[in-house]
Parts: C-alpha cells; sequence; structure tokens
C-alpha cells in the first residue's frame, strides 16, 4: 500500500498528527522510468521542431524576402535597431556631433530591404549620403517602434546631446503596442529620475518596471520605478544572464527557445486566424477581409507619449519632421477606417500645433516595391511595411526636401 | 533567487544532491547555508532581518518552557519584537502616507515624513511562521527546539522561506531531523511537482499576466464586461502564479524526502466563500484561524496548516472575529487600502453566507455560481493602484448602462478568449482530478501512458518559456 505523508496529515485525528510513509509504491521505479522517458520525449520533440536548423526570428514578422540593412558612415554605426548596454542614450548620440544633429525615430521600415541584393541600402543610408558633412545623423529603427519608446528615447537623448532636428515616422500599426520593450528599462533609468514629476513616466516607468518590480515590490508605497531599480541589480540577474549565455553558446536548442516562443504564439495566432474572427497583432499577418480597432488602452497611452514628445521637441527648441508612413495601396486595408483616419488628422494637427512639418507619404511608394510573404497553406501575400531600395530612395529624397527646414537654424 | 530561473534549478541539484550525501549535523548547517545563499541572491542586507527573527523566536520559545510563570509575558514580548521588523518595513511608510493625508486635510501639512523604504522579500511569511512556533510553545502543543540550526532551517528552508507554505512546526522540524532512507520516489514526486509548477508559472501565469498589465493601464471607459473579464483573468493570473509556487516549493522539498502540505485545493470549484478559505492559500487560512480567528472567539485551537476557518462562539463575537481577521488578512498581503477592501470584501462574503444559510438551502451548483463571480470580483481591488481606480473599476459592473455601451467591450477580444478558456481549463482539471485521478489510481498502467504524455507535452512547453521575467506574485507580501 502507498500513501502519502499529505494524505495522512489531513486525516491525522485531533492533535495528533501523524506524517509518515506507510509501505511502498510498487510503481515507483516504473513511475520515475516513464517521467524520465516523458522529459526526453518532450526535449526530443523540440529539437525535431527547433534544433536542426535555427529558422531566422524575422520570418515570423516580415516577409520572406527582406533582409536587415543598418546604415554606418566613416565606418561607424549611425542606425540601430536596439536599445542595450548600460548607457544605451550615449550610444545613441555618439554619431551626433555635428554642426546640425539628426535624429531620426522609425521602425523596421526603415531598415528592412525586400528583394535584398548585396549593396543595397535603406533611406537613412540614402538620406546619410546626402547630408553636408559637418550635419550628423543618427537613427533608432527598433521593431514596432511606439509613440511611448519614441519619447523616452528622445527625453534620454536631449540630456546627452544637442539636437537639432527629429525626423518621426507615424505608423498606425504600432499604436497598438501596449508595453515597452525590456531594452528600454536601462533609457528609463536615466530618464525617469526618482523625483521626476511628470505623470506619464511614472506610468511608463510602471510599464516597463512591472515585471521585475513585482519581484518584491520592494519599495514600500515608493514609486515602482524605483523598486524595477533596486530589483533590478541582484545577484540573480548576474548569475542568469552568464547561465543564458553559457548555454546559448553550448547548446543550440538552448538558443532556439526564443524562436520556439514566437512559433507557439504564432501557431496560436494561426489558429484564431483560421476561426476567423480575432483581433491579429503581427504585421504579416492581418487576415483579408478583417479590420478591428486597436486597443483603446494601447492607443491612448501612445498618442499620449507622441503629443509629449511633440511638446518636448517643441521646447527643447528641435525642429521636427513627422510623416505618414508608406502604406501599400494596392492591398486589402486593414485597420479599423475610422480609427486610422482619426490618427491621420491627429497626428496632422498635432505636429502642426506643436510648429513641426508634416508629410503625408503614404502613398509614396508603389505597387511592386514591396516584400511578400509566405501565406498560410501556401499562398503569398504582400508584407504591407517593407519595400525595396528602390523605395527606401523615395523615401529619402522625400524627407530630404524638408533640410532645408530641418537644418535652417542651426545653420 | 526564484523558482523560475535557470540558477535556481542548479542551485536546487546541488542542495538535493548535498543533502543526501551528508551526515545528520552536517545536512543540518548545509540547509541553513543553502537557505542564506538562496534569499542572498535577492538581496544580502536583508539576511540579519530574517535571522533576528529566528532568533528572537529560538530564545522566546526556550524561555517560554523555561520560565512558565512568565510565560505570557514573554510570548507578548516574543511576539512583538517579531512584528517589529513587519511593522517597520511593511507599514510605516503607509501609516505615515496616511497621517499626512489626515494632516492634510485638516491643513497642518504633513505629520510624519515618509521613509524610503524597500520591503525585505517574504517578511510576512517567516515572521507568521516563526511567531506561530511561539505561540505553539507556548500552549505547550510543542516542546521548544533546542537545536538552533534545526530551528533555523525550520523558518529558513529555502523552499518555502519567500512564499510559504507557511509551516508549523510540529509538521516540519522532524523531517529536518530525521532523513528518511533515499527512494527514487521522493524525486520523481518532487520533480513532477517542480515541472506542473513551472508550467503553470511560466507557461499560464506569466502570459496571462501580459493581458492583465494591459487591461488595467486603461485609465478609463471600461464597459462593466470588462472589468469582468479583468477581475477573471487577474483571478487565473494569481491563482497560477501563487499555486505555481507552492507547487514548486512542495516538489523542492520532496525531493528531500521532505512533505510540506498542500496549499491549494481548486479554490475556484468553491460552493461558498467559506469554502473558498477551505481551499485558497490554505496555510495562512488556517495560520489566521488559529492564531488570530479561534483565540479571539474563545474556541480552542487546531494547530495543523490544514484546513479552514471555522467556529461555534456566540454571534456576535463570531462576526467582530471574522471582521477583525478579514482585516488582518487584507493588510497582510500589502499595506495599501486595496488590500483593506479586499479584505473587508471578504468578511462580507462570508457573513452574507452565514446570514443567508441560516434560512435559505442553496444547491451546490447555485452557490458555485455566485460565489465564483464575487470572489473573482474581489480580485479587483486586489490588483488596482488605489482604491479609487478600484472603485471606479467596481462600481461600472453595478451601472446598468455600462452592459450596453457600444462597442460593448473596448478590452481587446483575445482578452475575453483567454478568460473563457482558462475557465474552462480549470473546470476541466477539476473534473479530471474528481473522476478519472480515482480510476486511474486503480489502473496502473493506462495511468502511467497518461503520466508520459502530459510530461512529455509539458516538458517542452516549460523548457521553452523559463525565464525569470516575472517574479511571483505572492514574493511581495
Amino acid at each position: 500500500m502507498f500513501i502519502d505523508w499529505t494524505r495522512l496529515d489531513m486525516i491525522g485525528a485531533g492533535r495528533t498528527v501523524h506524517l509518515a510513509y506507510v509501505g511502498k509504491d510498487p510503481m515507483a521505479r516504473i513511475r520515475a522510468l516513464v517521467l524520465v522517458a516523458a522529459l526526453v520525449t518532450g526535449l526530443a520533440i523540440l529539437h525535431f521542431l527547433f534544433g536542426a536548423e535555427s529558422a531566422p526570428l524575422k520570418r515570423l514578422a516580415v516577409a520572406a524576402d527582406v533582409e536587415s540593412v543598418l546604415t554606418e558612415r566613416d565606418g561607424r554605426p549611425i542606425q540601430y535597431m536596439e536599445v542595450r548596454g548600460e548607457s544605451p542614450c550615449a550610444d545613441l548620440a555618439a554619431p551626433l556631433d555635428g554642426a546640425v544633429n539628426i535624429l531620426w525615430l522609425g521602425a523596421s521600415q526603415l531598415y528592412f530591404v525586400a528583394s535584398y541584393s548585396p549593396g543595397d541600402r535603406n533611406a537613412v543610408g540614402y538620406l546619410a549620403e546626402a547630408l553636408e558633412p559637418d550635419t550628423k545623423l543618427s537613427a533608432l529603427t527598433m521593431p514596432n517602434e511606439n509613440l511611448k519608446e519614441m519619447y523616452l528615447v528622445l527625453r534620454c537623448m536631449v540630456r546627452h546631446t544637442r539636437i537639432d532636428a527629429l525626423i518621426l515616422a507615424a505608423v498606425f500599426d504600432d499604436m497598438q503596442e501596449a508595453g515597452l520593450r525590456a531594452g528600454l528599462e536601462q533609457v528609463l533609468k536615466e530618464t525617469a529620475l526618482p523625483n521626476d514629476a511628470s505623470p506619464l513616466v511614472r506610468r511608463l516607468s510602471a510599464l516597463a518596471g512591472r515585471r521585475k518590480e513585482d519581484a518584491a515590490r520592494a519599495v514600500a508605497g515608493a514609486p515602482r520605478g524605483i523598486a524595477a531599480e533596486q530589483a533590478s541589480v541582484s545577484l540573480l540577474d548576474r548569475s542568469e544572464s552568464a547561465l543564458n549565455a553559457l548555454l546559448e553558446d553550448n547548446w543550440g536548442l538552448w538558443k532556439s527557445r526564443i524562436e520556439a516562443r514566437a512559433d507557439t504564439f504564432m501557431a496560436l495566432r494561426e489558429l484564431r486566424y483560421q476561426l476567423g474572427v480575432l483581433r491579429h497583432r503581427l504585421m504579416g499577418l492581418k487576415i483579408e477581409g478583417v479590420s478591428v480597432p486597436v486597443s483603446e488602452s494601447a492607443y491612448t497611452l501612445n498618442w499620449e507619449a507622441g503629443r509629449a514628445l511633440l511638446a518636448l521637441a517643441r521646447d527643447s527648441g528641435i525642429r521636427f519632421l513627422v510623416y505618414f508612413a508608406p502604406l501599400p495601396s494596392d492591398a486589402y486595408f486593414p485597420y479599423d477606417r475610422d480609427q486610422y483616419e482619426k490618427f491621420r488628422a491627429d497626428i496632422a494637427a498635432a505636429t502642426l500645433a506643436a510648429g513641426g512639418r508634416f508629410a503625408d507619404l503614404e502613398d509614396l511608394v508603389g505597387e511592386n516595391t514591396w516584400g511578400t510573404w509566405p501565406h498560410t497553406f501556401g499562398r503569398r501575400k504582400k508584407d504591407l511595411f517593407h519595400f525595396n531600395t528602390n523605395a527606401h530612395a523615395a523615401l529619402a529624397e522625400a524627407v530630404k526636401a524638408y533640410l532645408p527646414y530641418l537644418t535652417r537654424i542651426a545653420k | 533567487m526564484i523558482f523560475n530561473s535557470v540558477t535556481f534549478l542548479l542551485f536546487l541539484a546541488g542542495v538535493t544532491g548535498l543533502y543526501w550525501t551528508l551526515g545528520r549535523r552536517a545536512r543540518l548547517w548545509m540547509v541553513f547555508v543553502a537557505s542564506l545563499v538562496f534569499y542572498g541572491f535577492w538581496r544580502v542586507d536583508f539576511l540579519p532581518v530574517m535571522l533576528f527573527s529566528v532568533a528572537v523566536n529560538y530564545f522566546g520559545g526556550l524561555a517560554i518552557a523555561q520560565h512558565r510563570r512568565y510565560a505570557r509575558a514573554i510570548l507578548r514580548a516574543s511576539v512583538a519584537l517579531s512584528l517589529l521588523p513587519l511593522a517597520v518595513f511593511k507599514y510605516s511608510v503607509f501609516v505615515a502616507g496616511n497621517m499626512n493625508a489626515l494632516g492634510h486635510w485638516l491643513g497642518a501639512g504633513d505629520f510624519l515624513p515618509v521613509p524610503e523604504i524597500i520591503l525585505p522579500l517574504g517578511i510576512s511569511f517567516y515572521t507568521f511562521q516563526s511567531i506561530s512556533y511561539t505561540v505553539d510553545v507556548y500552549r505547550r502543543s510543542i516542546e521548544p527546539e533546542r537545536d538552533f540550526v534545526l530551528f533555523a532551517d525550520y523558518v529558513l528552508f529555502f523552499p518555502q522561506l519567500v512564499a510559504g507554505p507557511i509551516l508549523r512546526a510540529r509538521e516540519v522540524i522532524w523531517q529536518l531531523d530525521r532523513r528518511p532512507a533515499f527512494r527514487i520516489s521522493f524525486v520523481a514526486e518532487g520533480f513532477r511537482r517542480i515541472l506542473v509548477g513551472l508550467f503553470l508559472k511560466v507557461v499560464l501565469a506569466d502570459n496571462i499576466a501580459g493581458l492583465v498589465d494591459e487591461g488595467f493601464l486603461y485609465e478609463t471607459g471600461y464597459t462593466a464586461l470588462d472589468v469582468w473579464v479583468l477581475a477573471f483573468l487577474f483571478g487565473f493570473q494569481i491563482y497560477f502564479d501563487f499555486s505555481a509556487y507552492s507547487h514548486v516549493a512542495i516538489g523542492s522539498a520532496r525531493l528531500m524526502g521532505i512533505s510540506f502540505p498542500e496549499n491549494f485545493n481548486f479554490p475556484y470549484v468553491s460552493n461558498s466563500p467559506r469554502e473558498f478559505w477551505r481551499r485558497w492559500h490554505i496555510s495562512l487560512s488556517s495560520w489566521i484561524r488559529d492564531y488570530l480567528y479561534l483565540p479571539l472567539t474563545g474556541q480552542s485551537v487546531d494547530d495543523r496548516s490544514t484546513g479552514g476557518l471555522a467556529g461555534a462562539a456566540g454571534q456576535s463575537k463570531r462576526t467582530w472575529a471574522l471582521v477583525t481577521t478579514m482585516l488582518i488578512m487584507g493588510l497582510w498581503h500589502g499595506a495599501n487600502w486595496t488590500f483593506v477592501i479586499w479584505g473587508i470584501w471578504h468578511a462580507g462574503l462570508v457573513l452574507a453566507q452565514r446570514g443567508l444559510g441560516a434560512v435559505l438551502k442553496v444547491p451546490a451548483a447555485i452557490g458555485w455560481a455566485v460565489t465564483l463571480p464575487l470572489v473573482m470580483l474581489a480580485w479587483i481591488p486586489f490588483r488596482a493602484e488605489t482604491p479609487a481606480r478600484a472603485l471606479a473599476m467596481l462600481g461600472r459592473v453595478v451601472t446598468p448602462s455600462a452592459y450596453f455601451s457600444s462597442p460593448p467591450i473596448h478590452l481587446p477580444k483575445e482578452d475575453y478568449l483567454v478568460a473563457a478558456l482558462v475557465m474552462i481549463l480549470v473546470l476541466a482539471a477539476w473534473a479530471a482530478h474528481r473522476w478519472v485521478v480515482p480510476w486511474l489510481r486503480c489502473h496502473p498502467w493506462p495511468a502511467l501512458a497518461v503520466e508520459f504524455a502530459v510530461f512529455s507535452m509539458v516538458t517542452p512547453f516549460v523548457f521553452i518559456f523559463l525565464r525569470p521575467t516575472t517574479q511571483f506574485i505572492y514574493f511581495q507580501f
């Protein structure tokens, strides 16, 4: 007979608690073997799915024929697709040592080049070539970069360097981004000083710090951002990062975990699309014929950050250009039309009210310049966001038209 | 250190190996040091606070046993000293903030400076656990433990140190003292529980957390349905999160042949609020029962960490005791009025049950259909950052027009879908536990097949989602 301790505890009579093993589980060894077999089988399944060849993560969100291209100038990087390190804002500010300094904030559209051939450049590269030697450019183009993140980055950057001009890509799709990516925590630390009275920054701190702060809700009654900072310097953080690096270097399957996570969600999303009723998030997987509003909570917070960003630029004496990012005109329209039009009107009005320039570049890019996406059941469809190098050149040309305005004061 | 980390898994493997190889004395010291290391991975500078609590109750227990004449005074001093760090670290900011709010309301300005204090992880858990020991010695339920290291192991034993279960001395000390002969089943059982716990945490709780966090960012404009779905989502998140911790704690101890009591028993199938408290965070509710509620009602005490709130004292005494204990239960979770609202809410539910139960016999299904939404709705103040926010959200639920707004929902549809699917999952798990598991116990070979299928599916998910991105919610208490 096999009786476990807990059971005995629960049936313990009165004040006498019996905690003891009675007899043995005759199946114990077999059950242990079955458990080991299950663990091995589970890992074997993973190895079968992900271990053989590491699929590029980008295929999850962009068309198959695009490549990421980051721009360098004089051998130095001037375009970044992530923020990381101890002082990310200082890194971003490093290229900005000219008589005129321009910061370009956008999303993956600015670094993905469709139908890529070696030597192809992106819009940032084309614009950098057109600048005079004493005009410097730095671009932060993170995938799905949203207005909250742009706002924090600009707040942080103006503390590190003089920025004369700002180019900002307004992308409706990224208004649905509810969170802040992990790398932004360091930017927040540089931005959100403990005595910072900005309610928006405090709310954004809560957003970024939520995960680690829940570690301890470490400061009783204090702003969450401080708690996050306190929790982030633990021995555990250091040991986890060292162990993960070690495992990633020596075990391919461990390295594939990120893709496996993404694929899991993709599979769930694919299931939803087949059901045909639910909201989509990734650009490449919009469902034709389905348009659903962006979550209002995400939209509202992004819009609030967008207005704060424009006000910050204005108050910092930065000349700015906001442009509506290109969209293909011949593809199905994936957004809620009313919400989309409202966003267009609001962003244009807010830009002009803040003293900047607004450019509607939505129809700038031609039909045959977009990437293509391998869709469900072998079909292909158009990547709604990423285009080829010719389109990048056209985008750079369009932006170039505003350079006289953007560089006027500093000149 | 947190359970959903590679660091912990390596640490646990090392400690388990040492546990089964060292002699008694070395083993006790090893558990003591390992527990300090476990805690020190968060912050080393709070180790003295924890050791202070251990020392106070160790010497308090000895003193009570040696000086029975002064036992009550010693007990009071010991409990007061044990509660001192809790008062300073957990409640001083709350008290100062409220005093200052009162000062502003009276037009007198700030009364007290608001300190910036970091709350030591798990302080509420180890404080309650060590107090229960001293009280048990005072009540002569147990003999005082004379071996300091063994006593410290009981309080600090790393699997339960930060978030319970809150253990009673009589359940654990003898297990730490006398290691059983090694059996492969210890390791297999422990590993199974750890896998289940990690699955609940890293696959379910952490992914629901994203939806909840996003939902609670919404400032205004919730529809009534949105509030309901957020309540359910957070209810599921906190259940998976906390029960996951308990699973891993129980499994980690099991690896070393040590048995912990269960802390959860399908709370969301409860047919009444009282039943909910017999199924939810059992070790805390039974602690509250034995060391607060029953003494307040003047009833005898059952000092086991399983069970629930029960009693048969006078009506007014019981009501007063219930409200007091639920208030304390709320404040135990956090120094915020939101937790007070949560505590009062639950006190109200139990009182309502007592009142209605006397005149109305409710079928189980109806009891469940009423209890579940009310328990879930109580998570809104628990999760909201301010009482005003909580009340505003709850206000939507009782506003008829909020059910007919256009559009009827503002949260993403996926939130609704996830809430519905998880509800089905929870009920299915309970149904399997109730009807399938007993059958499998009598049919070992099908049971092995099921076990193989379940764990070969659980393993890949745990493997790919395992990362310490989020802490366990109950760490903050």
